[in-house]
């Protein structure tokens, strides 16, 4: 998408309209959703999270100025609200883990069920067991991809607090799976 | 050359460019350290790979015909049920938005109560967290902006100061449930001033101090040293004490400038 293109129809929800926000709601709602799912590993919370984002910036977008790209500021609103989620989730169960969607299940039980699918189970469980921000920088620096500056941005910290989160939460994540991956063959 | 801990994750995935990727490789043969560690963050990195389905694609073309509508329909049932349909608040929204004059004074009121708060003397820090821990709702909503963004300020000063001060003795834990409820409310209290018209700098520090205080929130009851030694290193690595006492006195200032504007055009 444009940079001009995008800057024009955040013009436009600035000046009220709907049909704008609509527009823009659509063209990030999978990449809004994506993101919170993989914080939130839930289909359901997935999209409360991801809804509530967009509500959130429809209601803060005049406090938008552009400096860092709307996916960024996107990414960052996702974030919060993930984080958020979580956080009320624990409260709830104190537990983190809660792998008790149908897909989920279905793939355990199916089968089918291929290593491919145990590992991405595994894997889901494992980063539910990372601290806050080695989880949220493994999934946004590795799994999403996005330039260490990039998250930088959006955690709000330094670009060495990135690769400290980084390195720490991938040296988890394989002393979690290893033992899974022995366990398993 | 130097360990190159720093470059490892951008060699792993090819985004060094062909000089810095040779320094690297070089350095690696010569360095049991760097190499050893490398290992083991190509085993986690190829261990955490992405998903090879994508999530969204879980739902059907129609959910997604639908879901710009459903978001819609949450924007029109208003913001947060917590703000909007607040009477309160939005009485003195609608004053705040229509007697401007009336503002200056009511600012202008509590910059003087900010300035006796802020020079009632040697009220130690001990003190200030007990009163802190036994105030009510922090989202009450009847400060006006600047005020709120204070007292937001000035609770998370003094949670920190508390926890960089405290010496917890060598190999045991620490309650930290205090610490815990402190940290959710003022989450809480600064989801209420995200929703509000603050600028861009305080956002920043409120995006910046809730890393902090959702780490706080979620440590475990009783924390060991090492868990409260990696919050420390977090808010002196982002110097938050000092960003902190800066945005206290922007903000003060800001009240200030207000109260002194509204005396000028008075005369
Ligand atoms: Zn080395």
């Amino acid at each position: 998408m444009p940079a001009a293109r995008e800057r024009e129809i955040i013009l436009r929800i600035k000046e009220g309209s709907h049909e704008a926000f609509r527009e823009l709601v659509e063209m990030h709602m999978r990449q809004a959703y994506d993101l919170a799912y993989g914080f939130v590993n839930d289909h359901d919370d997935a999209e409360d999270v991801a809804q509530e984002a967009f509500v959130k910036v429809f209601h803060s977008i005049k406090s938008f100025r552009g400096e860092a790209g709307f996916s960024t500021w996107l990414y960052r609103i996702v974030t919060n609200a993930s984080l958020d989620r979580l956080k009320q989730r624990k409260r709830k169960t104190n537990r983190y883990v809660r792998i008790d969607n149908p897909e989920s299940m279905q793939a355990m039980t199916s089968t089918a069920a291929t290593d491919s699918i145990d590992l991405t189970m595994h894997m889901e469980r494992a980063l539910h067991e990372l601290p806050t921000l080695q989880r949220a920088v493994v999934i946004l620096r590795h799994i999403d991809g996005l330039s260490t500056r990039t998250v930088s941005e959006i955690l709000q910290c330094s670009e060495g607090t990135v690769k400290t989160h980084l390195h720490r939460g991938l040296k988890k994540m394989r002393s979690l799976l290893q033992f899974v991956k022995e366990g398993t063959s | 050359m130097k360990h190159v801990q720093d470059l490892m994750y951008e060699y792993l995935q090819g985004e060094l460019d062909p000089v810095r990727a040779k320094q690297v490789q070089e350095h690696i043969a010569s360095c049991n350290a760097c190499f050893a560690e490398l290992q083991v963050l190509k085993e986690g990195a190829l261990l955490v790979r992405p998903l090879s389905r994508k999530p969204s694609e879980h739902r059907s073309e129609a959910y997604w015909h639908n879901f710009a509508v459903h978001v819609q329909q949450r924007v029109q049932q208003g913001p947060k049920k917590t703000v909007s349909t607040d009477p309160v608040r939005n009485k003195i929204e609608s004053f705040l938005t229509y007697q401007p004059q009336r503002v200056l004074a009511l600012v202008g009121g509590l910059a003087v109560l900010v300035a006796l708060i802020t020079i009632a003397p040697f009220r130690t820090v001990q003190e200030e967290q007990s009163l802190m821990l036994t105030e009510g709702s922090p989202a009450g909503g009847v400060m006006p902006v600047n005020a709120e963004l204070s007292n937001y300020f000035r609770k998370s000063k003094i949670l920190l100061i508390g926890l960089t001060n405290m010496t917890p003795p060598e190999g045991q834990t620490v309650d930290f449930r205090a610490e815990s409820q402190t940290a959710r409310k003022l989450i809480q209290q600064a989801r209420v001033l995200e929703d509000q018209d603050i600028d861009n700098r305080s956002q920043q520090l409120i995006w910046a101090l809730e890393k902090i205080l959702i780490e706080l929130a979620n440590m475990e009851d009783r924390a060991n040293l090492p868990d409260v030694e990696l919050i420390r290193t977090g808010i002196r690595q982002e110097n938050m004490l000092f960003k902190i006492r800066m945005a206290e006195a922007q903000q003060s200032h800001a009240m200030f400038s207000t109260a002194d504007h509204k005396e000028i055009k008075q005369q």
